[in-house]
């Protein structure tokens, strides 16, 4: 378990420890938080990067997760809600909020560009993030779906997969709507 | 040019001077008696006969009297010769009567043709085989006429009925059949010329057009029904008529293409026409020489048509014009060897060539109209490309306005919110920090008391976050979302969710404003479920009903007597958020019952608020699925 002030301070020192979850601020004092995120994201895959913002509102909590965070926690939740959203991300994903779910849903499903087949969402995984969207807990959704609760969370792992391959992809979109590849 | 004239010149006198073989002689000699003649002129012994040259033209050489005999002997070796049919052949019948005798028997007459009603302008006679004598045969002809109308005898030919036959077809087509189909095809174009007048533009070559089309289709139908008609005097106006009368309305056309108009200058041309006709109709000794006279000046009419296309400068370079000049000056060579035919000056036997002369000056004519028509409806076109250009740039100037107009819609929309947040904060969010502030600075605040009152102020802010973040009016993921902060509130309490929120349709009208009301009426009720109501369960069901969504929440709590809430500022409230959120609101319970608040909220503005089903007429605890229907406590 370790402690850094900065995000120059974190990325130096992850090499040795590397851990298996890893929180982070956005508004960090050197760099931006989903810059860090990305590079963990980038060279630790296994590890589980949680953000933590203070509104979890949907423009940065997508950001984060496009930048490879697997889930955010709230600033000022009660030390046993924190314990309680690691233990969830660490079987599968920590809780998505109804907007999230919905924005997610609304950047993997249009067809406003070809998605790569690796960034598209299987019938299933819409089906649950349609039922996220709504208000329903994982437990609630399995049961709805007919499906186990460690079912869903692996698709949400899957789902968070592709938002950040989409998340690339998008990128190289532009870059050549741009005209700068 | 002379060439290409010379040579229709020699295809149109072609069957005249076609090549005689074995099979066909040709007279160009007769006899013709020099005293009057009394019956059949054979019979009489003394009468003398004089040689005369065949064809033999009236006007030029006139002969005594209207009744002419001619006598043309012949012997034919009947033995050695290979043709089984013979026939007489006259290339040209400018006759008022004919009567043919073959060996003294009259085989055929001109004016029973005409009473059984052919148009005739050559004719193939066929000589029975039985009068036919081998040795010496003997043809007579008994001719009627007038030296003034231009009558006489074509020469005559003998042979072959084949071969005559083939002549007389060919040259029925061209003085009869052609006339026909030319003067139809101009009156048709003149006709048409006339319909695109009436239908637009008035442009006065149009119209002169279609007068000549149509006075040439007349002036043919007219000198038609002259060949049949004993018209007299008439025939001969008509056939000035025929010649030269549709060439006054092409001359104006003339006029009209150089740009002039000049009324009395045509006034006068209309009136020398007139007098014309006038002169040539009345029976007078000077009736052929007023014919002879018009007749020369109307022929040499179409090259006097150049005269105003030359004078200009820029129409005699326009290669339109040019065709009409050469098309005009060919017309007139035309008109002059048919006079020159007439008055005896070409061989008789040659064919009239006014024929060709309107096919000639009509197309030509025709070809500067279509041009000014072309150019008319390419600069229509050129117009209309415009016009829609300046459309397309006006529609583009009322879209950019739009577009401006919609910015400006958008930046107020924008300023709102934001006043409306400003003011939300502040009397929410800061008012709680200042009773915070004045607990803290009275010094007597336990931390927990304080805490508690952060949290409540974050929790302030969060949610008025929370109801600016994209839902697209759905109202589930708002309703998801309240349950979502409130997650580990609930667990905390004991308290069990039935959550059944179905596929709702898309609201236009939910705006951040109406979803920070939706908010706080749901954070009104769960707080009291929480506090109040020692509910086990809450159930909150989100459904489609005809023109609303109706959200129901209901708790098997102990319930409380709407009536006896001492202080009805909580109730109160609510009902006002959920004017706020344009919606209406039902707060039923009872002791014992549990708590039912049901929000409607309409999917459009316009429609009234929808009745709210079974109003207080339930008086059972209200079924919550999946849990028992008692009521409970805490």
């Amino acid at each position: 378990m370790g402690e850094y002030r900065t995000g120059v301070e974190a990325l130096a020192n992850i090499e040795n420890s590397a851990p298996d979850v890893f929180l982070v601020d956005l508004g960090l004092p050197d760099m931006p938080g989903l810059e860090v995120v990305r590079h963990i994201a980038a060279r630790h895959p296994a590890c589980d990067i949680l953000v933590v913002t203070i509104f979890g509102d949907e423009e940065s909590v997508i950001g984060a997760l496009e930048a490879g965070a697997r889930g955010y926690l709230l600033k000022g939740a009660l030390e046993h809600d924190i314990a309680e959203d690691i233990r969830h991300l660490r079987s599968g994903g920590s809780p998505l909020s109804p907007v999230i779910a919905r924005q997610v849903l609304k950047r993997l499903v249009p067809a406003k560009l070809a998605l790569p087949a690796e960034a598209q969402l299987t019938r299933r995984e819409a089906e649950i993030l349609n039922a996220i969207a709504r208000g329903f807990t994982y437990a609630e959704t399995g049961n709805l779906l007919h499906l186990s609760v460690q079912t869903v969370h692996t698709h949400l792992k899957n789902i968070y997969r592709k938002l950040a391959v989409h998340s690339k992809t998008e990128a190289v979109f532009e870059a050549d709507r741009r005209r700068l590849l | 040019m002379n060439k290409i004239l010379g040579s229709l010149l020699w295809l149109a006198a072609l069957p005249a001077l076609a090549e005689d073989g074995p099979r066909v002689q040709t007279f160009e000699h007769a006899e013709s008696p020099t005293s009057r003649v009394w019956g059949f002129p054979d019979h009489d012994r003394f009468q003398i006969w004089t040689p005369v040259a065949l064809p033999h033209n009236w006007f030029r050489d006139p002969p005594r009297g209207t009744d002419v005999w001619y006598r043309i002997r012949f012997s034919l070796d009947k033995s050695d010769s290979p043709v089984r049919s013979h026939s007489l052949y006259l290339p040209r019948l400018p006759l008022a009567d004919l009567t043919v005798y073959f060996n003294r028997q009259p085989i055929w007459k001109l004016s029973e043709r005409y009473a059984e009603g052919a148009a005739l302008t050559a004719v193939v006679i066929p000589v029975p085989p039985e009068i036919l004598r081998a040795g010496e045969n003997v043809i007579h002809l008994q001719a009627k006429g007038y030296p003034q109308w231009f009558h006489g005898i074509p020469r005559v030919q003998f042979g072959d009925t084949q071969v005559l036959s083939g002549r007389g077809a060919m040259r029925e087509l061209i003085q009869g059949r052609m006339i026909l189909m030319s003067a139809a095809a101009f009156g048709a174009l003149g006709l048409l010329a006339l319909w695109l007048w009436l239908r637009g533009g008035r442009d006065p070559l149009l119209f002169w057009y279609a007068v000549a089309g149509i006075s040439l289709l007349a002036a043919t139908v007219l000198w038609y029904l002259s060949l049949w008609r004993d018209v007299s005097d008439l025939r001969l106006a008509l056939i000035f008529l025929r010649f030269d009368g549709w060439l006054m309305p092409l001359l104006i056309l003339h006029l009209r293409l150089a740009h002039i108009t000049r009324p009395r200058l045509e006034g006068v041309l209309w009136l020398g026409l007139v007098a014309a006709l006038v002169s040539i109709a009345v029976r007078s000794h000077w009736q052929w020489l007023a014919w002879s006279g018009w007749g020369i000046l109307f022929a040499a009419l179409p090259a006097l048509f150049t005269i105003p296309l030359l004078r200009s400068p820029t129409l005699r370079r326009q290669p339109a014009v040019v065709l009409l000049l050469v098309a005009d000056l060919a017309a007139a060579a035309m008109n002059l060897h048919d006079w020159a035919l007439r008055v005896g000056w070409v061989d008789f036997d040659r064919p009239y060539l006014v024929y060709f002369v309107p096919p000639f000056v009509m197309l030509a004519a025709a070809v500067p109209i279509m041009e000014r028509l072309m150019a008319g409806v390419a600069a229509t076109r050129r117009m209309n490309v415009e016009l829609e250009q300046r459309v397309a740039a006006k529609a583009r100037q009322i879209e950019a306005n739009h577009e401006q107009l919609r910015a400006a819609q958008r930046a107020q929309m924008l300023a709102d919110e934001r006043r409306r947040i400003m003011a939300d904060m502040h009397d929410g969010l800061g008012a709680r920090l200042l009773s915070l502030l004045s607990v803290a600075q009275s010094g007597k605040a336990r931390p927990e008391e304080l805490s508690e009152g952060i949290a409540a102020a974050l929790d302030e802010l969060r949610l008025t976050i929370d109801s600016v973040q994209p839902v697209e009016g759905d109202v589930g993921v708002v309703l998801g979302n309240v349950r979502h902060r409130m997650r580990s509130v609930f667990e905390r309490a004991g308290i069990r969710f039935l959550w059944s929120v179905s596929a709702l349709p898309r609201m236009e009208n939910l705006t951040p404003e109406r979803i920070l009301a939706i908010q706080r009426i749901f954070l009104e009720v769960f707080s009291n479920t929480i506090k109040h109501s020692g509910a086990r369960t809450v159930a909150v069901s989100a459904v489609r009903v005809p023109g609303a969504v109706q959200i129901v929440i209901a708790d098997d709590g102990r319930g409380f007597e709407p009536a006896a809430v001492r202080n009805g500022n909580g109730l109160a409230n609510l009902k006002l958020r959920a004017a706020q959120a344009g919606g209406t609101l039902l707060i039923d319970s009872g002791t014992g019952r549990g708590t039912r608040v049901t929000l409607l909220l309409p999917l459009r503005d316009e429609e009234p608020p929808p009745e709210l089903p079974g109003t207080g007429e339930k008086k059972g605890p209200y079924p919550v699925p999946g849990i028992s229907p008692e009521p409970s406590s805490a």
